[in-house]
Formats: structure tokens, C-alpha cells, sequence
């Protein structure tokens, strides 16, 4: 035992594609069975992706049931592409049944219709209405994430009993760490720990050490919403209702880690003025990168026509004071800059620190005395750099200049700081709808306070 | 249910101090809830909860209050009530608000430990911050390679009270290595005479309690697992950490790499909470490099004021090239940037990420630079054809240029080991910008006869 226990780690030969696919041209079942018995099934996973199709398949016939479908649920989809058209309707049963739900429902959604159609055909009567139901939940809702397989317990139940169901039920249960409580109308009425029910005497009635103060989410709500509740509330699993509070599902805390990283790409993308991308960079293709980032480019280039109207319609005090064009360009800049820092900070805000529109008096306020400041600093730096360094310019004109930076950073934090609220108003996403227009908007501000300082000044 | 607490109702039962309704309230709602309530509760009455309450819960309670609230606390207990509250709380929920804490009151924690707590302390406090070993654990469930299944469920009974889960149990031979894993319902399933390293799983994925949070975080990622457990150098079992820390890990390096994006200097603590001081020093440095480099843009134009004053159409379209520029370049980086930190892109995708912004840039290029005559034809009928041509295939150019620059930009910062997100966006907008007004001011001299 005492070998056993200090090699283990050892005891793992290096695997590589070349070795499993060698045991697989001479069949040598033994290695390739112990292999997936032993190895953690992500890494094996990352092998079988790179087999050659006829191996692949091959691989598939040898596998035990469920290894093979554990193995699948970690392949990259067009591996499973390939399985599902090349697999006959029974080996594609008997896979499905070995899936938690919540993995074959993932399986499910990246596959083209044809193959969805073929494996629904594959599937028993009773998999195949719980699929249709899954496919009925819309995109990143909690429906489309959950996972059906998990504890029920009944409020009357005695810790012995539900020891019992645990045992029973949990063989195929996703997580049995919570069990959800139920009472006789089958709606949820708590929770409690398998912790808790191990460290009960066997005569106690569940209702009475369960908790009653639980958290949900319902099947149509977003799956952020379940992910702001886990992470606040610091729970590894929370139950999915419908309107009559039926538990239909669970979801569990490692698949709101990968909810957590694809919010925030899709939150990043939206900041960067692009329509969310699905999938990395190096697997999308040049077309649909395109059609993520083309509208954006041209509302606002459209949208650009203001600012150089502000410009035209300035034109003859440009032509009276040429160096007035020299800063234009900083100007805009430290406007977008400001703006789009505002905005990044409410926008953060308002995901991850529950902020809401409650908060817009103390965000102006805020912004408004971070921007003086800001403003002050700026202000002396600017002056002394046009004074110092562009002596053809003059002091007149570097302070003008400052004067401006100043407006406009107050303008910019503003606006920026606002923006995001008002898009919750409008019921839009704060991330798509305010960070790409605020450099539009802050850069026509602070030409117009350009403009109007500089005329003003000149009329002196 | 029970409907839901209201914030008077909570307050009416700690002023008139109804003990009995506010234990019955503490065991009944959830903590969360219950801490933001007591949040706005004077010291003194924080500190009737803490008599009244049962040691674990008002422990509980504790942790989830403000680092300010959590402080004049602290500075307000009895070693005694210290030490009572540390026996009830877990090592990675003790370190969580011993680093806010300012040394004084770190060394009052530390007086007021028993031994056995004060080492443990002292060990997570020695692992640096952002390291796996400082966020985990030292409270689980060890089992031994010679355990039965019914003598490792009495162990679960007895080690599990204090353990922050008992959902993965971990085997450890005689020199405390760890050589196995088990979930606890494959205890609960098995036979009692059954031994735990026949079923145990060998394949155990660790970090290494010197790793970044990052890995751990990408480790959590990858294998979809609810619990990792710590090893240090030699293979020997020092904690665990469960995945519920790693979603916050995960929204901080989110908030940071946004920061980062839009020019701020990460800063710490939420925008309610930060003062003006910090929020303004997080952006001021940004700001000030930015518009200082901004001179070279406004040396350009300069380098140009002839051409600008013979055809003073050029100026009103400089705004729009440079902020196409700015959000061309942006938009590429920002995809290399996310694919740097969530896809394992490097620098081996140098040609991949050329390839693709170049095929990209042609195409939008293109799209954009038939929008442009169209809408400048419309807009400005004042203006000749020829000026529109040049001004759209600057437009064209510059989304090449844009592009390309802002998907290297990432992978240069990388080789110069420099953090991508810094780097690589706050400094697209001034270099896109530079290069875009250069490529226009020469197409004009050149196409427009001057």
C-alpha cells in the first residue's frame, strides 16, 4: 500500500497522440482503458482531440460508456462534430445517457441543426422531451445552464430517510453537497448541507435544521443574475425555479466561473465598441470578427460628421489663428481619455457593486470633485509645457488652451460617469450603449468649449 | 417563506433588544443580508450582538462586514472575545480581513490567538499576497492511506465541523504527501470495509502554494472542479481552495485588465468606497503621458498648417480619422488583449494576428471608405470629389494601419514582459493617431495639387 501511495504520481507514463494512436492501430485495449481510467479526463481529452478520424472513432468503439462520455463532454465541438455524423443512432444513445444534463445541453447547442435533429432521433422518449425542453430555454438564461440532475428532499423527511434519498438519487446527481427542500406541492421551501444532515441524529425532521432563507434564480432569468447571487452570497450551488416554484434545476458554482469569464469578455468587447464576439480570436473567422466590429466603426465615424461640423463652422477662426488646429487632436484625446476612465469606473460599478440609478447624485458629485482635481494638475502641466517648450505659441494662448482641458475634463467625467446610468433607464446594457458614443459626445463637447473659449478670448 | 426582513423591523429589535426575536432572526435569514443591516448599527450594538449571539454566527457575521466597521471592532473587543471569534472562523476568512487591518490591531489578533492558531496565521500570512498559498485554507478534510471507509467517515464526523467543505476529502501517507483524492458521496456509496485507496482518485490536480491566483483561477477554469488543494514544494498537503474564492479572483483581474484598457491604474475597493484622492491618482498618470504625447500629433499638424489653410476642408475631417483610427485600433487590441489573457494567445501568433487584421482591415476598409464619399458627398456638397476620395482612402489606410498596430501592440508588450492591457490601449489612440494624420496631410499634398 505504501508503494502504492508514494508513486502515484509516477505511476502515470507520459501519454502522448503518437502512443495512443499506436495502441489503438494494434489494440491494445488494456493500455488505452487504463490510460482514461487513470489520467484526469481534461488532459485526456486534449489528446483524443488531436487523433486522426478513423482513430477517433475507433477510440470511441473501445471506451467504456461512460468514460467515453466523460471524455466528450471536454472535446473542442468540432470533435464532436465529427463523432455525432460518424456515430450510429444506438452508440449515440448510450453516450447521451451517460451525460449530465447540463454538459449534453452544452454538447447540444454548439452542434448545427442536422446533427441536433440526428441525436434527438437517437434518444429515448424521456431524454428526448428533456432535451426539446433545454433547446426551448433561450440563449445565457438559467434554463439553458442548469443541470437536472440533483437531490430532492421532503420537508417531512427524517435525517435517516433522507440519508436514504440521498443515496438513492445521488448516484446520478451532479452535486449532492446541497439538497433542495420540497413540500407536499412539490414547491421549494429550503435547503440544507449533506454537512448538515451527517452531523444530524437520524430522528431529526429535516424542516427543522434546514434553511429556509434561500436564494434562486427562475429558469428565464440571465445566467448573470445566478452569477451575482453565488458570488455574493458565497453559495457553490443555487437552485433554477419556474413561476410556481418547482425546482426544475440546478446550477453549480464551477459553471458560473466559466459564465463569470464570458460576461467579462462580452462586457470588455461592448466597451471597445464591438458587438460581443462568441469564441477566441484565433478559432472565429475573419467574417464574423467583421461583423463584430463594422457597426460600431460606422455609427461613429457617422456620427463624426458633428464633430467636423463644429470644426467648419469654426473655420474662420482658424484661419485667424492657426495654431488653434495644433491641439485639436489633445484635446479630443484627453477628452476621450477622461471620459472613457469615468465610464469604465461606473460601468465596473454597476456589474460587480450592485450600483443602480440611486447612486447618480453621488457619481456626479464625485466626478465632479475627482475632475477639479484632475483639471488643477492638468491645468499647471499644460500651461508650462505650450509656455515652455512652444515659445511661438505664447502664455495667451497656452492658458486658453489649459482652460479648456479644464471645461473639458469636468464635461468628459460628467458625461462619462452618467452615461452608463442613463443606459439603464433605457433598459440597454451600460457597457454597449455608453462607452462608444462617449468619445463622440466629449469630443464634440470639448471642441464647442474650444471654439467658444478661443473666441471669446480673441475678441479681448 | 417568511416574508422579506426590513431594514426598520431589524432596527426596532436592536433598540429595544429583543434578544430572543434577534437570535431567532440570525438563525432564520441569510448572513448576507443580515450583515448589511448590520453595517449601519452602532459599535455598542455590534457588540450586543456579539453576547448575544452564538459564537459561529456572530463569527460569520463578522466576516462579511465592512474592513472599517470590522476595524473599530476589533479595536473594541476583549483579547478574550478575539480569540473566541478566531476559533470560529475559518484561515482563509481570518487572512481576508487581517491584511485591511493596520498593524497594531494585526498584532492584537496575534496576542490573542492560542498557539496553534497564531502559526497558522503567521504561515498564511507569510505566503505573498495574490499566491495560492495565501488564499487558501487549512481547514479540510485529511484522510489517511490506511482508512477504511467507516473509520474515514468517522473522521469526516469529527474534522468536518471546522472544515469549510467536506465534499473532497484528500489521503495523505505517513510524511503528510498527498497521494490521492475522493469525493465524500463515493465514501457515502461505498462499502464500510471497503479501503479508501482502492477507491480513491490518484490523477489529483494541486497548485503549488507559491502559485499566482491567476493560474489557480485558469487551473479552476480548465478542470471544472469545485475544490483544488495546495501543495508545497515537497508534495505535502497544506490547504485547499474552493471555487467560490475564485469567482471574486476572477471579477478583480476583470476589473483590473477593463482599468487597465480605459488608461486607469488599477486601483483597489469599489467606486463607492474609494475616495477622490485615490480615484484621481488611479488616473491622473494616464492622462498626463497621454496628453503630453499628444504633442506629436499637434507637431504634425503644425509640420502641415500650409496645407491646412489652403484647403481648410482638410480640418474638419481630422476628427473623424482620428477617431476611426482610435476605435479601429482598439477594437483589434482589445481582442488580442482578452485572447492574451483567457485563450493562451503569444507571441507565436505574431503571423496569425497580421494575417487576420490585414484580411479584417481590407474589408471594413473597403465598407468604410464607400460609406465615407457617400456621406461626405451628402454632408458637405461644398467639398470637391477629389477631397472626398482622399479623406475616405485615408480612412481605408488608416484602418490597415490601425488595425495591424493595435493587434501587435499586445504581443510587443509581452516580450518586453510589460502587463498587455496597460500597455498596449491607452498608447494606440496616440500612436494610431499620429500615423493617421501623417498618411492624410501626405495624400492631400500629394492628390490635391497644392
Amino acid at each position: 500500500m505504501n508503494e502504492e501511495g508514494s508513486g502515484f504520481m509516477e505511476e502515470i507514463i507520459e501519454v502522448n497522440v503518437e502512443l495512443l494512436t499506436s495502441w489503438i492501430k494494434h489494440k491494445e485495449y488494456k493500455n488505452i482503458r487504463h490510460f482514461f481510467d487513470e489520467t484526469n479526463i481534461v488532459d485526456g481529452a486534449l489528446l483524443v482531440d488531436q487523433l486522426a478520424s478513423e482513430d477517433l472513432l475507433h477510440l470511441f468503439k473501445i471506451l467504456r460508456k461512460d468514460v467515453g462520455a466523460d471524455v466528450l463532454s471536454y472535446l473542442s465541438s468540432d470533435t464532436i462534430e465529427h463523432l455525432t455524423s460518424n456515430l450510429n443512432p444506438e452508440h449515440i444513445q448510450s453516450l447521451m445517457e451517460e451525460l449530465y444534463s447540463d454538459d449534453l445541453n452544452e454538447i447540444l447547442s454548439e452542434l448545427p441543426d442536422e446533427l441536433v435533429t440526428k441525436v434527438l432521433q437517437a434518444a429515448t422518449p424521456e431524454l428526448r422531451k428533456q432535451i426539446n425542453e433545454f433547446l426551448s430555454y433561450e440563449d445565457s438564461t438559467c434554463g439553458s445552464i442548469m443541470s437536472v440532475d440533483f437531490v430532492t428532499l421532503k420537508n417531512s423527511n427524517t435525517v435517516a430517510q433522507a440519508m436514504r434519498a440521498v443515496r438513492r438519487q445521488g448516484k446520478l446527481a451532479e452535486t449532492i453537497n446541497w439538497c433542495y427542500v420540497v413540500d407536499d406541492q412539490k414547491k421549494l421551501i429550503g435547503s440544507i448541507s449533506l454537512k448538515d444532515i451527517l452531523f444530524a441524529k437520524d430522528e431529526v425532521i429535516i424542516e427543522e435544521i434546514m434553511e429556509h432563507d434561500i436564494h434562486f434564480v427562475y429558469t428565464h432569468d440571465d445566467q448573470e443574475e445566478a452569477a451575482r447571487l453565488i458570488s455574493k452570497y458565497d453559495i457553490t450551488s443555487i437552485p433554477v425555479i419556474d413561476s410556481s416554484k418547482t425546482v426544475l434545476g440546478i446550477i453549480t458554482v464551477d459553471d458560473i466561473l466559466d459564465v463569470v469569464e464570458e460576461e467579462a469578455t462580452e462586457d470588455i468587447h461592448k466597451m471597445g465598441a464591438m458587438t460581443p464576439l462568441v469564441g477566441s480570436y484565433v478559432e472565429s473567422s475573419t467574417k464574423s470578427i467583421i461583423m463584430s466590429r463594422l457597426p460600431w466603426l460606422l455609427v461613429l465615424m457617422i456620427s463624426a460628421t458633428f464633430t467636423g461640423s463644429i470644426i467648419s463652422s469654426n473655420q474662420e477662426l482658424l484661419v485667424l489663428l492657426p495654431s488653434l488646429a495644433i491641439f485639436i487632436p489633445m484635446l479630443m484625446d484627453t477628452a476621450g481619455n477622461a471620459g472613457s476612465q469615468a465610464a469604465a469606473m461606473v460601468i465596473r460599478g454597476l456589474v460587480v457593486d450592485d450600483m443602480g440609478l440611486k447612486d447618480f447624485m453621488m457619481i456626479l458629485f464625485k466626478e465632479t470633485q475627482v475632475s477639479i482635481l484632475l483639471g488643477f494638475v492638468l491645468f499647471v502641466i499644460n500651461t508650462l509645457r505650450i509656455g515652455l517648450f512652444m515659445p511661438q505659441v505664447g502664455w495667451g494662448i497656452a492658458i486658453m488652451v489649459s482652460l479648456t482641458i479644464f471645461i473639458t475634463i469636468l464635461l468628459a467625467n460628467l458625461v462619462g460617469g452618467a452615461l452608463p446610468l442613463l443606459a439603464l433607464v433605457l433598459k440597454q446594457d451600460p457597457a454597449s450603449m455608453a462607452a462608444p458614443l462617449i468619445t463622440t459626445l466629449v469630443d464634440a463637447l470639448s471642441l464647442t468649449t474650444y471654439f467658444l473659449i478661443a473666441s471669446y478670448f480673441l475678441r479681448l | 417563506m417568511r416574508k422579506k426582513l426590513h431594514k426598520k423591523v431589524f432596527r426596532a429589535l436592536i433598540e429595544g433588544r429583543k434578544f430572543q426575536e434577534i437570535r431567532d432572526t440570525f438563525n432564520y435569514y441569510n448572513m448576507v443580508d443580515l450583515a448589511l443591516m448590520v453595517e449601519d448599527c452602532s459599535v455598542d450594538q455590534i457588540l450586543m450582538l456579539f453576547k448575544i449571539l452564538k459564537r459561529e454566527i456572530s463569527a460569520e457575521m463578522f466576516t462579511y462586514l465592512s474592513n472599517t466597521k470590522q476595524e473599530e471592532l476589533i479595536n473594541a473587543f476583549t483579547k478574550l472575545e478575539i480569540k473566541g471569534m478566531l476559533e470560529n472562523l475559518y484561515s482563509d476568512d481570518i487572512i481576508d480581513f487581517i491584511e485591511e487591518l493596520p498593524s497594531n490591531l494585526v498584532k492584537k489578533i496575534l496576542q490573542s490567538a492560542s498557539d496553534d492558531q497564531r502559526s497558522e496565521i503567521n504561515l498564511l500570512l507569510s505566503y505573498p499576497e495574490d499566491s495560492a498559498g495565501y488564499m487558501m485554507t487549512t481547514d479540510f478534510v485529511e484522510l489517511k492511506v490506511g482508512d477504511s471507509v467507516k473509520r474515514a467517515i468517522t473522521r469526516i464526523k469529527t474534522q468536518g465541523k471546522v472544515a469549510e467543505t467536506i465534499s473532497n476529502c484528500y489521503i495523505v501517507n505517513e510524511n503528510r504527501t498527498l497521494v490521492g483524492s475522493i469525493r465524500l458521496r463515493e465514501i457515502l456509496f461505498a462499502d464500510e470495509e471497503e479501503m479508501i485507496v482502492d477507491i480513491m482518485d490518484r490523477d489529483v490536480i494541486t497548485v503549488m502554494t507559491r502559485d499566482d491566483r491567476e493560474v489557480v483561477a485558469n487551473v479552476f477554469k480548465k478542470y471544472d472542479y469545485s475544490v483544488i488543494p495546495v501543495v508545497n514544494d515537497e508534495e505535502k498537503l497544506i490547504g485547499i481552495i474552493t471555487a467560490d474564492d475564485i469567482i471574486d479572483v476572477i471579477y478583480e483581474e476583470t476589473t483590473e485588465d477593463i482599468q487597465k484598457i480605459a488608461a486607469i491604474t488599477p486601483m483597489e475597493g469599489s467606486y463607492t468606497e474609494t475616495n477622490i484622492i485615490e480615484m484621481a491618482k488611479s488616473r491622473v498618470s494616464w492622462l498626463i503621458i497621454l496628453m503630453v504625447s499628444a504633442t506629436f500629433t499637434g507637431l504634425i499638424i503644425q509640420g502641415y498648417e500650409q496645407t491646412l489653410t489652403l484647403i481648410p476642408a482638410l480640418a474638419a475631417s481630422m476628427p473623424m480619422i482620428m477617431s476611426t483610427a482610435g476605435n479601429a485600433g482598439s477594437q483589434s487590441s482589445i481582442m488580442v488583449i482578452r485572447g492574451i489573457s483567457v485563450d493562451n494567445m503569444s507571441i507565436k501568433d505574431f503571423w496569425l494576428v497580421i494575417w487576420k487584421e490585414l484580411k479584417i482591415g481590407l474589408v471594413i476598409g473597403i465598407i468604410l471608405f464607400i460609406v465615407n464619399v457617400i456621406r461626405l458627398m451628402i454632408f458637405t456638397p461644398d467639398v470637391s470629389i477629389q477631397a472626398d476620395l482622399v479623406i475616405s482612402f485615408t480612412v481605408f489606410v488608416t484602418i490597415l494601419m490601425a488595425n495591424i498596430t493595435g493587434g501587435l501592440l499586445p504581443l510587443f508588450a509581452l516580450i518586453f514582459k510589460q502587463d498587455p492591457a496597460a500597455m498596449a490601449s491607452p498608447l494606440i489612440t496616440t500612436i494610431v493617431d499620429a500615423l493617421a494624420l501623417i498618411v492624410y496631410f501626405k495624400l492631400a499634398m500629394q492628390f490635391l495639387a497644392i
